[in-house]
């Protein structure tokens, strides 16, 4: 067997159909890869080899169409998976078992997918307002290019292990940057769709009105073929959309850019891969428009609704003896606090999300937002946050999040020699926009296939 | 932004990622004027906990506390239209619908 652990989904499942590698192969490497590389790097939260060897073998024994049929496949620690342990990053929830499958876990599954692992993340996706790297069971997340720095949350395994070629693809979840940042930091491929695309049933709720599954991949062809099979209405999720997802476009988008402060955060590597991610997309034919985003308060609106909904979907634990088990201190108080957020708080941050809508005429002038998720490469993984948590930028986090935005984030350079990332974020259901343009970005550059070194 | 600023003066810039989940939290408050949380909010929320908290969680629940309560604050600050409606709905179910 010889196959590249970076192949792109495309290509595995080409190698599967010529049967120049099995899915029993390509599990057994995969799963070697994360018992070595992806342990390393802290990115691994439960190994299913039992299951996944099985799988491969089922997938060995029938053939299928479909593109994902015996591609092995990671998911955070967040979803459900039937008799294995799903303990979302949170050493109080260490014995925890589901007896049932997330739905997206049953759509990959049923798609042909093998699920080699469960993806380490931060505790709790971090709704207790984390400040170490280290509010994880398994230890800090190491960045997938150099150990030393962060890998970003709260998915954090999902972007470790796509990013060292340990899966095929993964999935991570996102209240707020959740899938943005670990793609950002480790090179990835991340597609956050719109609010209600993928059914959270299984799911751990952190903030029910805000909660989204997406792929973490190695290009956006990847995120478009397993957000394909993952997307959709499910009768246990009432959030779900009734809209089918296309991933086909019209005309060629205009790309909206908003003001950018390179030169106030000493940004020189994000502005130089900004621009040449703009010149090539102009060379392409793609045209641009000076916008701006309405200033208004998102981001106390999502603390607050993050606290509200946080404290409410995790008050049983929070008011258990195994609350204070959570690795980072600044979690526990979090959380804590956030007990007594007021009901006219969170009503008024739910009513500034109706009277966010005004965003949406942002988009009478363009069909997308380019912009950088952070203006800077991963911070060091063993400091506190806040000390090192400077001129990041990051102001397209919140605002998308609340209005739920779909975005597309995709690598764009390098900051001595760790990845920057780029996204598109669009109006929602209008995912074929962020597709379109980071796949054919990626199509004339070579930025997403490139590797960490060792890996 | 200062690593030394607080979540509201991160609020004020423009800067902030004081948003959780992917995001760590900017919490320091050193040298914010905003007032300190009172003590009888800080102990009601220990009760309402399985088990005390350490010397360290105290102090950092006290300033989680005041944070939050600044969010209260300036969340006063943006007025919102008369009678808008939050975004949320109630979905009426009819008498065969038992459970959610």
């Amino acid at each position: 067997m010889s196959v590249d652990p970076f192949s792109s989904i495309g290509e595995l499942g080409a190698a599967l159909r010529s049967k120049k590698v099995s899915s029993v192969e390509l599990t057994q490497m995969y799963l070697e890869r994360l018992r070595t590389l992806g342990a390393a790097h802290n990115a691994v939260a439960e190994l299913t080899e039992d299951l996944a060897m099985r799988q491969a073998r089922a997938a060995d024994a029938t053939s299928s169409s479909n593109p994902l049929h015996g591609i092995p496949f990671g998911v955070k620690d967040l979803l459900a998976t039937k008799g294995i342990p799903t303990r979302w990053g949170s050493p109080g929830h260490a014995d925890q078992v589901f007896d049932y499958d997330a739905t997206v876990v049953s759509r990959l599954q049923d798609a042909g997918g093998v699920l080699v692992a469960k993806l380490e993340m931060i505790e709790l996706a971090g709704g207790g307002n984390y400040n170490v790297a280290n509010a994880s069971r398994m230890g800090p997340g190491k960045n997938a290019w150099d150990p030393s720095l962060w890998a970003g949350g709260s998915s954090s395994g999902s972007g470790i292990s796509t990013a060292l070629g340990c899966v095929g693809y993964s999935i991570g979840t996102e209240t707020s940057g959740s899938i943005t940042c670990p793609s950002a930091f480790n090179g990835c491929t991340g597609f956050r769709a719109t609010y209600g695309r993928v059914s959270r049933h299984g799911a751990m709720a952190l903030a029910w009105t805000l909660d989204k599954i997406g792929p973490i991949c190695r290009s956006a062809e990847d995120c478009g073929l397993v957000l394909s099979a993952i997307a959709g209405k499910d009768p246990n999720d009432p959030s779900t959309l009734d809209q089918k997802l296309s991933l086909r476009s019209g005309k060629r988008p205009k790309i909206g850019l908003l003001k950018e402060d390179f030169a106030k955060n000493k940004a020189d590597a994000a502005e130089k891969s900004y621009h040449f991610v703009l010149d090539t997309l102009r060379k392409m034919g793609y045209e641009t428009a000076d916008v701006a985003m309405p200033d208004l308060p998102y981001e106390t609106a999502m603390n607050i609704i993050v606290d509200a909904e946080g404290a409410s979907a995790h008050e049983n634990f929070i008011r258990s003896d195994r609350f204070q088990m959570l690795q980072d201190v600044d979690q526990v108080a979090g959380f804590a606090a956030a007990l007594e957020t007021k009901a006219i708080d969170y009503l008024w941050a739910m009513r500034l999300r109706n009277e966010a809508l005004q965003a949406n005429r942002i988009w009478e002038k363009c069909d997308c937002i380019f912009t950088p998720v952070f203006y800077h490469k991963a911070v060091p993984v063993d400091q506190p946050l806040d000390k090192t948590w400077v001129n990041m930028g990051g102001e397209m986090i919140s605002p998308p999040n609340l209005l739920g935005w779909p975005a597309m984030a995709f690598p764009m350079g390098f900051e001595d020699g760790a990845p920057l990332g780029g996204q598109i974020i669009a109006p929602c259901f209008e995912e074929a926009t962020c597709y379109r343009i980071v796949r054919d970005f990626q199509r004339v550059t070579d930025l997403h296939k490139k590797h960490p070194s060792g890996a | 932004m200062q690593a030394d600023q607080s979540r509201r003066q991160l609020l004020k810039s423009g800067a902030a990622l004081a948003a959780a989940t992917a995001l760590p939290a900017i919490v320091a408050a050193q040298g914010d004027e905003r007032p300190a949380a009172p003590p009888f909010l800080l102990e009601d929320i220990q009760k309402q906990l399985a088990k005390p908290l350490s010397d360290e969680a105290k102090k950092l629940l006290a300033d989680a506390v005041k944070n939050s309560r600044g969010n209260s604050d300036d969340r006063l600050k943006h007025k919102l239209t008369e009678n808008s409606e939050p975004a949320m709905r109630f979905v009426p179910s009819g008498r065969e619908r038992t459970s959610a």
